[in-house]
């Protein structure tokens, strides 16, 4: 694939990168400002032992925060659009079990918790279909638009300068 | 990619335990006490207004019925035009429908369910106290508006989430 294809692939991945980012971002914000809700969102679904769902309930957001950031950054791009494909996998999957155990929930994904937020095949769908953003962003997004561009253009430079 | 995957978020989970660690009040790392993931059953404090199947206007454009029985009943035959709402103990109302119900104006939904259960006068207590008002529901249930000769229909109900019938 020439230099110039990579480029536009890029350019077409950017907008999903940063959406993905913004989402994470956004997701985190109410599960960090509210531990306890985000833990009662995680033992509603029955499928962590107790003993872990607190733990859960202090680092995911985290995770979810700083991998947004440098996607929307594009900082470590891909690597962060693979985490960001492996914690939708496990979201699915708690949505799957919890879909099929009939429980009735809210996804406990952003902050709204009444009962229209409730899961269903909907929210299932929802969560594909930012599962195929974050490979779509795995596959054609090396960061040329981010701070992955920008470093790897400093280094090239650093080390033409280094050569001269 | 994968070390830089698995570093991002390891540092961003030891970011969470100092930041919780830190914050007042946070989580203990495991948690003392199950959390209380089940709610209570919805207790009904408000009675809706019965009426009795003389005392029904003669007229019934511009009411939405409701039918309070199972939906298997319902399909067997219910009052005609009738919205089916089937009336469960342990699950709450679908807030969507007390929305479109409420959107129909103050005394416009008459309750019909079954004898045995007494489902029309619990579900009309239920939306009352779900807030829609001058809810009223048919003493003596689908047999009374049978008795009273009230037009039926025997065609499947419509799925609840789908629109009012009038």
């Amino acid at each position: 694939m020439t230099a110039r294809a990579r480029t536009w692939l890029a350019a077409l991945a950017l907008p999903v990168r940063v959406y993905l980012g913004a989402v994470f971002v956004w997701a985190a914000v109410y599960k960090i400002a509210d531990p306890h809700a985000f833990g009662l969102s995680i033992a509603t679904y029955d499928i962590l032992p107790l003993g872990l769902v607190n733990l859960l309930a202090i680092t995911l957001p985290w995770v979810e925060v700083v991998v947004g950031v440098t996607l929307v950054a594009g900082l470590w791009t891909r690597a962060s659009a693979l985490s960001v494909g492996g914690m939708m996998i496990l979201f699915m999957a708690a949505l799957g079990m919890a879909l099929a155990k009939d429980l009735q929930l809210s996804c406990g994904c952003f902050a709204s918790a009444e009962a229209g937020d409730e899961i269903g095949a909907g929210t299932l769908l929802r969560d594909g279909l930012w599962l195929a953003g974050a490979l779509v962003v795995l596959v054609l997004d090396d960061g040329r638009f981010g701070m992955d561009g920008l470093l790897r253009r400093r280094r090239r430079l650093d080390a033409a300068g280094g050569a001269g | 990619m994968l070390l830089q995957s698995v570093l991002l978020s390891g540092g961003a989970a030891a970011l969470g335990l100092a930041v919780n660690a830190l914050r007042p009040g946070g989580l203990a790392l495991v948690a003392e006490e199950p959390y209380a993931i089940y709610k209570d059953c919805p207790l009904l404090t408000k009675e809706a207004q019965a009426v009795a199947p003389e005392a029904l206007e003669a007229e019934l454009e511009g009411l939405v019925v409701v039918d309070a029985r199972p939906i298997r009943e319902a399909a067997a035959g219910r009052p005609a035009g009738a919205r089916s709402v089937p009336f469960h103990p342990l699950n709450p109302v679908d807030p969507g429908v007390v929305v479109e119900l409420k959107a129909r104006g103050p005394g416009r939904v008459l309750v019909v369910g079954d004898t045995e259960l007494d489902s029309g006068r619990l579900l009309a207590g239920e939306l009352a106290e779900a807030g829609l008002q001058g809810v009223r529901y048919l003493q003596g249930g689908f047999p009374a508006w049978q008795k009273a000769g009230r037009p039926v229909e025997g065609a499947p109900a419509p799925e609840p989430g789908k629109g009012v019938t009038p």
